[in-house]
């Protein structure tokens, strides 16, 4: 009777445990929430400079012959017989104007590769503020950017939709923040080299998934916010070409008032010459943005960026 | 038999923990902070602020050494120095590591200090250190030593280093510019090959200017120049000597010989000669003497130029018609036309690096100074002028240099330099008129 008892317990508790994983996540109604397309907000006077970045029209002047049509027609040039190979030409001399001053001779400069050692005093430095312990890293293999996966691939607890609504009640009686707006609004990098800032300018497609909330649960204020700032602070030295040699992911972690805990960690970067440049580019870019605290989301959490300037350098 | 009763204790136990997973299941979780994952796919390539306060120890060269440091960088368009009067900290001791927040205050993003003593025998001790401002870290530093009298160039040799490091690719400021100075007035100039830094200090004339002198071409290892002078009447091909300023004729052919250029091992020099009224591209390998022909055509074929490797050559030529840009293998087969845009294209240049091909452009009545890909795509047009010519390319093939000539009579050419964005397009200041520049490799 009693042993009855416990199977009957036991099998009941099986298939309550099975309804309960197979069933945990019912489809719901889907709702289709309309995303708020991304709008940019264009002063006119950007208009105006894209317009001015456009070639003038030429004129037609009179046009001038180059150097070595000039020099060559000079001499008008009578047919010439061909020659025989030539026998060593005679060596002719010209009297250089003798230097005035004696030339510095390279080979007396010595160099030496070995960086200079680092001072006693510099040892006895306390060290930049000792980084608290970050969480785990993820592997390398992890922190690969997910251009591949589709959208859906990346499925979200039903649950969360209401959650964050409900969140998001008491930030709604947050007080307007008129500074907060005009740094959003900020432009002055824009402005101050538009011409530049024009080369950067683009809709890269990842970001674009990133801004309507994808893989994330920043909102696309959020993201668009933070994808802005960073690309204020991102540097890519003039002339730099080959996009490959610039992708770099950086991980770093947020404390609760946003600041930067240690220094950011690439998991990423590209094996070449420019390595530690590339790098060094994308770790600035980071600690020159920070504090990130602009919204509370971004506090106290870990952040994973992959910078890749293939749309803006490929144009 | 005696019938075994059940562990109840266990029972309850397991019943228990059954309960609490199920119920683990059920209880809704509150979702974890996602790690936050986003794309930055464009930046900004506005110059990078750098502080570079005066280098400490000896009171002359301190600070002429940083400020040399300083206009290269400047001249580079990729690093902003920012004014001296707007540094916090003062550096006056090399050893002690910065105030970094002092100089983040200030926007900078690379501190370079630096020292230099002069020793007990005479001579000059440079050290230097980069450092990044914001990471706090030391990024490179090097000490150099030599005579007082190559102060200037260990202010090059620094700036190398730090661009190198800032923006991964090689310097180019140790280097030196051959071109034409020009004076008197405009129906009778007097042109004389002269040498000097890349940026337009330690001036020194190679030839006396009796003869008309142009297209002056840098050796692989630096030490001599091939060009074209009018000494004998027509134009030919001569070898000067830097240092000991010896000259040669390259080849006693009595046709005209002009355009050379070295070939990137230095063993051969190509260059266009003249014969029977068309211009054809040959070699002369400077060891026996003997010339190659690699074109044959009934046209004007010149300004050849090696492709780094020297497995191909990239010259121009009229043979459709006008003038056009062509490649072809360094022995004369597979000649191909790359451009087809409008206009004419001249004064093609192979860069350093490989990866395209400076040029002349006449288009309109304006000249362009462009690159294209060494297949012609891409063409790219970086200035343009009333008359932009000759482009020379920096050793490490992100600058160019090239002449641009005014119009009238008090008009004149003037070297000018820019990137390959075509953004930062600068003059170089010789104090006369100057054409045709020629830029050297690193110098050794």
């Amino acid at each position: 009777m009693r042993w009855s008892l416990i199977a009957s317990t036991l099998v009941h508790t099986a298939i309550l445990l099975a309804g309960v994983i197979s069933f945990s996540s019912p489809h719901e109604y889907e709702t289709n929430f309309d995303e708020a397309p991304v709008v940019d907000l264009v002063d006119p006077s950007e208009l105006s400079q894209a317009v001015a970045l456009a070639k003038d029209g030429e004129e037609d002047i009179a046009e001038p012959k180059t150097r070595e049509q000039k020099a060559v027609r000079l001499e008008g040039g009578k047919p010439q017989e061909e020659q025989p190979p030539q026998q060593p030409p005679e060596p002719q001399q010209e009297e250089p104007t003798p230097p005035k001053e004696p030339e510095p001779k390279p080979v007396e400069v010595e160099k030496e590769p070995e960086p200079v050692p680092e001072p006693q005093e510099v040892k006895k430095e306390p060290e930049p503020e000792p980084a608290p312990e970050p969480e785990p890293e993820p592997k390398p293999a992890e922190a690969k950017p997910q251009p591949e996966k589709p959208k859906v691939a990346a499925p979200k607890p039903r649950t969360k939709p209401k959650k964050k609504l409900a969140k998001k009640k008491p930030k709604k009686k947050r007080k307007f923040d008129t500074e907060a707006l005009s740094a959003l609004l900020d432009k002055s990098i824009d402005e101050t080299t538009p011409q530049k800032a024009a080369e950067g300018r683009g809709t890269p497609r990842k970001a674009e998934r990133n801004a309507i909330g994808d893989q994330t649960e920043l909102s696309a204020t959020e993201t668009d916010w933070l994808i802005d700032k960073l690309s204020r602070c991102w540097r890519i030295p003039g002339g730099a070409q080959d996009p490959e040699q610039w992708r770099v992911t950086v991980e770093f972690q947020t404390d609760s008032t946003g600041q930067i805990i240690g220094n950011p960690v690439s998991v990423k970067a590209p094996n070449g010459p420019t390595r530690a440049t590339a790098i060094d580019t994308v770790e600035r870019a980071v600690l020159a943005c920070s504090p990130y605290d602009r919204f509370e989301a971004f506090k106290g959490r870990k952040f994973r960026m992959n910078f890749d300037p293939s749309i803006m350098l490929n144009g | 038999m005696k019938k075994q009763r059940p562990n109840w204790t266990a029972v309850r136990y397991l019943a228990l923990a059954l309960i609490v997973a199920a119920a683990g299941f059920l209880a809704p979780a509150e979702p974890a902070r996602a790690l936050i994952e986003i794309d930055i796919t464009k930046g900004q390539v506005d110059p990078m602020p750098v502080a570079i306060p005066a280098f400490v120890g000896d009171p002359k060269f301190g600070p002429d050494i940083s400020g040399v440091i300083s206009n290269n960088l400047r001249r580079s368009g990729l690093f902003n120095p920012l004014p001296p009067a707007s540094y916090i900290e003062q550096i006056t001791d090399f050893s002690a590591p910065p105030r970094f927040g002092d100089w983040r205050i200030i926007k900078a993003q690379a501190l370079i200090t630096g020292r230099v003593t002069v020793q007990a025998d005479g001579r000059l001790k440079a050290e230097f250190r980069l450092w990044d401002v914001l990471a706090q870290k030391q990024l490179t530093g090097f000490q150099f030593v030599t005579t007082p009298r190559n102060w200037r160039r260990i202010g090059h040799l620094i700036s190398d280093a730090v661009y190198q490091r800032l923006t991964g690719e090689k310097g180019y400021f140790d280097t030196r510019v051959v071109y034409v100075e020009e004076t008197g007035p405009k129906s009778k100039r007097i042109k004389k090959l002269t040498i000097m830094d890349q940026d337009g200090f330690n001036k020194r004339t190679l030839t006396n200017g009796g003869d008309l002198v142009l297209t002056p071409r840098f050796s692989p290892t630096s030490q001599e120049i091939t060009y074209m002078s009018y000494s004998s009447g027509r134009p030919r091909v001569y070898l000067l000597n830097i240092e000991t300023g010896q000259r040669e004729l390259v080849s006693n052919d009595p046709s005209m010989s002009f355009s050379p250029r070295f070939s990137p091992d230095g063993q051969r020099v190509i260059m266009s000669l003249q014969r029977g009224g068309n211009s054809n591209i040959f070699t002369m390998d400077l060891r026996t003497r003997t010339t190659r022909q690699l074109t044959k055509t009934a046209a004007i074929d010149t300004a050849p130029s090696y492709s780094p490797d020297g497995r191909q050559v990239v010259f121009e030529s009229d043979r459709a018609g006008s003038q056009q840009i062509y490649v072809m293998n360094s022995d004369g087969t597979n000649q191909r036309r790359i451009s087809f845009g409008q206009g004419r294209y001249s004064t093609p240049v192979w860069s350093p690096r490989g990866d395209v091909i400076a040029f002349t452009k006449l288009l309109k009545g304006r000249f362009l100074i462009g690159v294209m890909r060494p297949d012609g795509s891409g063409e790219r047009i970086l200035t343009e002028g009333y008359h932009n010519e000759g482009p020379t390319w920096a050793p490490n093939g992100r600058v160019l240099m090239f002449f641009r000539e005014t119009r009238g009579e008090q008009g004149g050419a003037k070297l000018y330099s820019v990137d390959l964005t075509g953004y930062n397009e600068q003059e170089i200041k010789t104090g006369t008129w100057a054409s045709d520049p020629a830029w050297s490799p690193l110098i050794q």
